[in-house]
């Protein structure tokens, strides 16, 4: 006798399982940065970085049986031990839509599902840093910055320009170069104020001609061409919006740099610590207050003189490829101590430091080798008034979304949901 | 038979509704229902899940996704729960296998666009080409992105972004490809000089510098040596040197006088060492310590003592003079000629017999090499001492990047520091280190050559100055006509040369010379989306013909990644494009053209995924001849015996890339792959003899290197690769979350033996049964491709890697999953050759894919089966291919 079941019936009763993600019909509400009308009270920031394949499972995560701040510090994390009561390890999370073990970035920040549209094999929405980006960017000069890693290698971060994807789930270019990045916060337009005026205007100019092309160019396409030219349309809007932000700093001069220019040609653990140093000078010059790094890994790895490649290192076990992948980590909490150690020697204008007023989360998309569960996720910082100093083990398979969201409660911003988040979690707030 | 009716009926419902949709094959509702219903049907549903009515049909997303879980929680050994009933392992891989397999399928037809072929824009590769048929330069492209991505081609639109940066960069790039046409023009007008450097004079005062410092130092020392060892061995100073031994740190192995030399100064009596020329007091241990190891001065000695020193120079590798340069930054862009004139030292190994050309290092260092990547050329030097040969090689000149040039030995460039470990091991032999092997007698630079064709000189589009024109006029008709040209033949609107010529005024009335207020608006039309884009009206569901216009731009980008030229345009304006016998003809001509290699480099890069070749900088120690320059060659061997094929009128059967009596290689390679007597840089065809493992992909080093990791080699990806793109048997994408094997790490056990590993977990062994063996049987080839019979562990030996141990035989002999046996390597490639058809139709889809700019669907099967019953009737002739797709309805529709 055959199956007993009807396969004539399409699935029942499995929505629960997939929720989709919640994109631009939540309809945010804008509301005044606290930060942009009382400049006394320092603002909200957070940083969101990205290592591509994962860690040493066995000796980066804490024992799980250890839960609260009562844990013993494993070797992959010893460097931050001066920190131990300033960060919170969360276990147990999870984008439950990823498949892809060589993608650990893509979603990371998302939690959207790439297949989510039919007819399309590549999809996804907002991510937190943006939304961080939309409720805060307008008190800044740049509403965010993503930061991306000089790296040839694949990394395991998977598609995407950075880390960061716009509302409409497009990819969000990211800056590479160190010194770009100083010239970008910090260099000064020496050029008077009338002739700045004057190349703004010169820019508008050359968008109203374009835009004269791309209008003939748009008559007679179907909906789809319209639909890939609304692309175009939108980078231009873009640098509009730009354009006006431009004017409205016009007046106010960028901020002194506290940091030197970079020596160009950084690469690898020396790109990952000027980029930390800019991160910090970036927040503390209050410059933008969303920031993203996608982070080098071959790059990283060969810097440490390992002579082995990100995917191989990932596909470690006892011998030479475990000891690469424990000496990066270890590199990686030597370099994240340090931009601790910063952000807690900058002063705000109220006595507090940076790091009482950021949120910083360290951590990535894949766990170790293939694995896609239990995701790393380091968070420090006081700028979400969260519980730092636990090792936080949360029920298996909770959305990774559901701490984005914490945060983006904590720093102000009370969305009902965020990708496929399906509440805060409650044992991380503070 | 009532029952037979309703079957046949049945059936061919089922077939008719689920054409488009996948499904898992029935025989697994047996799993199914044996190890998952009896929690998760429709009445327990356990953890919400009820996998009761799941459809095999994969049609919905919904569906899909749940299929997913399933997959999912079954690789991660979630499912079945530990404590309730296992499937057998052969049963979980059959499962397995199936269900990926399905899903792939059901992902494919679940995005399928149903033939809908979207808007694109240039691509990387096309903008630059584009730029370099318009103005007559090619602009530096890093800053763009390389609009790749896995599973897909650059030329799919829907895959492709465009940001605001990424227009501003469009609109920089436009302008830096303007200023330099202009410079050109300028340039065009100027006699060539010629500028040559005698490297002797460069090199031999610095190297007899050098050795005369140490030999006047080494003296001093001797002096100040004898006196410090009488001191030592005077009485009044032994209790002295046996506290200085005493409380010496030295690390055992070393001479025990340099702790002495270093404390020489507590001696009673100890002489000045500024009396000896010395500026610190441990300098003279120092120089003790150089004297006994040598190196530098050995070597040094040992390169001044060679004959013809003075009238040419000894290239030195790793340490010392490596590199000659020419040029300067005040030189105008163009094209110019380098010349070489070279010897190679008699009695060197064949593959050190080649130099590099490219751009000097700047950022000098170390760790970075003399050139800072792969090099611009690589040329074999055949002259010898006696009768050294000149080598010309052709260069450009661009306005914005280093106008120098340098000449060296190849060698890797990634990683100077790494060739230390070599010149040790040279040391050890003959006391200096690297014996030299290209001796350079001068190099010179002669340009820049006047070219009569280029577009930058002709610019065509251009109208000079003349009485009675307005100078807005001018402007007007000359952007008007550099759009016409930028858009295809398509005419510009009105409003937007009217602004164009607006920017222009307000430039010119602010005092800009003409040629100087038009450059603004014509980079504007290289940002605008009528030349960035390839744009074809159309209604959504409504498949129309191609304009010949439409068809001429189609086929340039398709097979020459750049716009039509005259001749295209022409047939097309007379509407003469279409007519079959016509378009044939084209597609021949644009085959025989040089442009096409733009399509096969484009194509073959990444249908065979080859920025795997990329990926890895291999040991320089273990792996000293696979160098940048041999990693280009390895890469073009793949580009040429596909051109090849392409352009041969009779020999041309697609087969030829499963195995072939001969290859297409050049003097390099040659060395490479040990066949004697070839001699010059072109690639040619090459014939091998019986039983070489040579001839086809499978025998080609690019394409082992691209399955290593750049230390060994990975049976994994080799096996996965032949798969794909050989078998078009593609393996599912890496499970998440499978549990890995670590119990074998670090023992000493053959590729074979780890990889085995995989056979025991029903999760691996689903794909790994189907990858491993081919993999296996490819092993003969070492992680740069070189044939070899043992294969060793590798071992980390201070700075250098080493092979450990006496090694393993390989053994290469196996079978294909559910398939025929093969006893090794030879055997192997036979099996997969005769898989012809196969091999053909994966090529044909992507081939598809890459022209039409769009995945393919279950709605091309039609096409596709066209095409390759067109190619089977020319012998699989790889332009038959080309022919039967340019000549489809898909092609030739929006």
């Amino acid at each position: 006798m055959k199956t007993p079941f009807n396969r004539r019936h399409f699935l029942r009763g499995t929505g629960a399982l997939i929720a989709l993600p919640a994109l631009e019909s939540l309809g945010f509400r804008r509301f005044a940065s606290a930060a942009a009308t009382t400049p006394s009270t320092p603002p909200k920031r957070a940083v969101f970085m990205s290592m591509g394949f994962g860690v040493t499972q066995e000796t980066w995560y804490p024992d799980q049986a250890q839960q609260g701040a009562d844990y013993k510090l494993p070797t992959g994390l010893a460097p931050l031990a001066p920190h131990k009561a300033d960060f919170t390890i969360v276990q147990g999370c999870y984008n439950q839509f990823n498949n892809n073990a060589h993608g650990g970035s893509t979603f990371w920040l998302t939690g959207a599902n790439r297949y989510a549209i039919p007819g399309q094999n590549m999809s996804n929405s907002i991510s937190v840093d943006q939304v961080i980006a939309q409720h805060f960017g307008h008190a800044t000069r740049f509403s965010s910055i993503p930061l991306v890693g000089d790296d040839p290698f694949n990394g395991g971060h998977g598609p995407g320009l950075s880390l960061a994807w716009d509302k409409k789930g497009k990819p969000v270019g990211g800056i590479k170069d160190p010194v770009k990045v100083f010239h970008k916060l910090f260099s000064a337009d020496d050029m008077p104020l009338e002739q700045r005026q004057a190349a703004i205007a010169d820019n508008r100019s050359v968008l109203d001609v374009v835009l004269k092309d791309a209008k003939r160019v748009q008559r007679g396409l179907s909906k789809t061409d319209n639909d890939k030219l609304e692309e175009y349309f939108q980078g231009i809007r873009d640098i509009e919006t730009r354009l006006s932000k431009d004017e409205d700093w016009l007046d106010v001069p960028k901020a002194k740099a506290p940091v030197d220019e970079p020596k160009p040609g950084l690469k690898g653990k020396d790109e990952i610590e000027i980029m930390y140093k800019l991160i910090v000078a970036a927040l503390q010059t209050d410059t933008t207050r969303a920031m993203t790094y996608r982070m080098p890994v071959g790059t990283l790895l060969s810097s440490l003189d390992t002579g082995m490649n990100p995917h191989t290192v990932s596909h470690y076990s006892q011998g030479p490829r475990m000891d690469a992948s424990q000496k990066r980590d270890k590199a990686h909490s030597e370099l994240l101590a340090g931009f601790i150690d910063q952000l807690k020697a900058t002063k705000e204008v109220d006595g507090s430091s940076l790091f009482d007023n950021t949120t910083a989360v360290f951590g990535g998309g894949v766990r170790s080798i293939h694995y896609l569960d239990n995701l790393p996720t380091l968070i420090t910082g006081g700028g979400s008034n969260l519980d730092l100093g636990q090792n936080l083990v949360l029920p298996k398979d909770t959305p990774l979304c559901n701490v984005w969201l914490t945060i983006l409660h904590g720093m102000g911003i009370k969305l009902d949901r965020h990708g496929d988040s399906t509440g805060v979690v409650k044992e991380l707030q503070g | 038979m009532k029952y037979l009716l309703f079957a046949a009926i049945y059936l061919a419902c089922t077939f008719a509704a689920f054409a488009q949709s996948p499904a898992l094959p029935e025989k697994h509702f047996d799993f199914l229902e044996k190890y998952c219903l009896d929690c998760h049907d429709a009445a327990t549903e356990k953890g919400k899940v009820n996998l009761e009515d799941l459809p095999f049909q994969i049609s919905t997303l919904p569906s899909a996704e749940l299929w997913q879980q399933v997959l999912t929680s079954i690789n991660s050994g979630e499912m079945p729960p530990e404590d309730k009933k296992q499937p057998e392992d052969d049963e979980k891989a059959d499962f397995l296998d199936d269900l990926a397999n399905t899903m792939v399928l059901a992902r494919k037809a679940l995005s399928d666009s149903g033939g809908k072929i979207t808007m694109r824009r240039l691509n990387r590769r096309e903008y630059q080409n584009t730029i370099k048929e318009l103005t007559g330069t090619t602009v530096d492209v890093q800053t763009l992105p390389t609009d790749e991505s896995s599973n897909s081609f650059d030329t799919f639109g829907s895959s492709q972004y465009i940001s605001g940066d990424q227009f501003e960069e469009y609109l920089k790039l436009g302008r830096a490809a303007i200023d330099e046409m202009f410079s050109r023009r300028l340039s065009g007008e100027q006699q060539p000089k010629t500028y040559r450097v005698e490297p002797e004079r460069v090199f031999n005062p610095e190297i007899d510098k050098f050795i005369n410092n140490k030999e006047e130092t080494y003296a001093q020392f001797r002096k100040w040596q004898k006196i410090v060892d009488e001191l030592a061995a005077a009485p009044e100073n032994q209790a002295i040197v046996k506290d200085i031994y005493k409380k010496s740190t030295r690390k055992k192995g070393g001479a025990p006088e340099y702790t002495l030399y270093q404390n020489a100064h507590k001696l009673k009596g100890a002489p000045n060492h500024k009396d000896f020329g010395f500026r610190e007091a441990w300098h003279p241990a120092t120089t003790y310590r150089f004297i006994l190891t040598q190196k530098d001065f050995a070597l040094y000695k040992h390169f001044a003592s060679l004959p013809q020193r003075d009238q040419g120079a000894y290239l030195m590798v790793g340490k010392g003079y490596g590199r000659v340069d020419v040029g300067s930054e005040g030189l105008a862009p163009g094209h110019y000629t380098l010349r070489v004139r070279a010897a190679a030292v008699d009695g060197i190994p064949a593959h050190r017999g080649f130099i590099d050309i490219g751009h000097p290092q700047i950022v000098t260092g170390w760790q970075f090499g003399l050139l800072p990547g792969p090099p611009i050329a690589t040329h074999q030097v055949t002259g010898t001492m006696e009768n050294p040969q000149i080598i010309e090689v052709p260069l450009e000149i661009r306005l914005n990047t280093t106008k120098k040039f340098g000449v060296q030995e190849k060698q890797h460039n990634d990683n100077l520091k790494a060739a230390w470990g070599t010149i040790g091991q040279y040391a050890k032999k003959n006391g200096y280190g690297i014996p030299p092997a290209i001796w350079i007698d001068w190099i010179e630079l002669e340009g820049p050559h006047s070219t009569n064709h280029s577009p930058s000189t002709t610019m065509g589009w251009w109208i000079e100055e003349s009485a009675g024109l307005k100078e807005t006029d001018r402007a007007s008709k000359i952007l008007e006509q550099f759009a016409h040209q930028a858009f295809r033949s398509l005419a510009p609107a009105q409003d937007y040369i009217d602004g164009l010529v607006t920017i222009f005024t307000k430039d010119r009335s602010a005092g800009d010379a003409f040629e100087a207020a038009i450059r603004k608006p014509l980079s504007i039309i290289l940002a605008s989306p009528g030349f960035l884009y390839l744009n074809e009206p159309a209604k959504e569901e409504q498949r129309r013909t191609l304009t010949d216009r439409e068809l001429a731009v189609r086929l340039a980008y398709f097979l020459w990644s750049a716009p039509p030229d005259e001749q295209l345009l022409t047939l097309a304006d007379k509407n003469q494009l279409h007519e079959p016998a016509v378009l044939r003809q084209q597609v021949n001509r644009l085959l025989a053209d040089s442009r096409s290699n733009e399509f096969v480099s484009g194509f073959l890069h990444q249908w065979l995924d080859m920025e795997r070749l990329d990926f890895f900088q291999f040991d320089t120690t273990l792996y000293r001849e696979f160098d940048d320059a041999t990693r280009t060659a390895s890469r073009r061997e793949v580009y040429e015996s596909f051109a090849y094929l392409m352009r041969h009128p009779s020999e041309g059967q697609i087969g030829k890339l499963l195995n072939s009596d001969y290859v297409i290689i050049n003097s390099l390679l040659a060395s490479y792959y040990g066949i004697e007597g070839i001699t010059g840089d072109e690639f040619r065809k090459i014939s091998l003899p019986k039983n070489s493992p040579r001839g086809g992909l499978l025998g080609m080093a690019a394409i082992h290197a691209m399955g290593s990791d750049g230390i060994e080699s990975s049976p994994v990806e080799r096996g996965a690769w032949v798969l794909r793109h050989l078998l078009n048997d593609p393996p599912p994408p890496a499970p998440a979350n499978v549990p890995q094997l670590s119990r074998l790490a670090d023992k000493n056990l053959t590729t074979r033996e780890k990889v085995a590993a995989h056979m025991e977990e029903a999760q691996c062994a689903s794909c790994h049964r189907k990858i491993d063996p081919i993999g296996f049987g490819l092993e003969n080839f070492d992680p740069i491709g070189k044939w070899r019979e043992l294969e060793h562990t590798m071992a980390i030996k201070g700075r250098t890697k080493v092979k450990k141990g006496a090694g393993h035989k390989i053994d290469t002999s196996g079978a294909f999953h559910k398939g025929p046996v093969f006893a090794d390597y030879y055997a192997m490639r036979e099996l997969i050759a005769d898989r012809e058809e196969d091999f053909a139709e994966g090529f044909t889809e992507h081939l598809v894919e890459y022209a039409l700019g769009r995945p393919v669907g279950f709605t091309d099967q039609d096409l596709v089966t066209k095409i390759l019953a067109a190619a089977r009737l020319e012998d699989f002739k790889v332009s038959a291919f080309i022919q039967a797709l340019v000549n489809s309805a898909q092609f030739q529709q929006k």
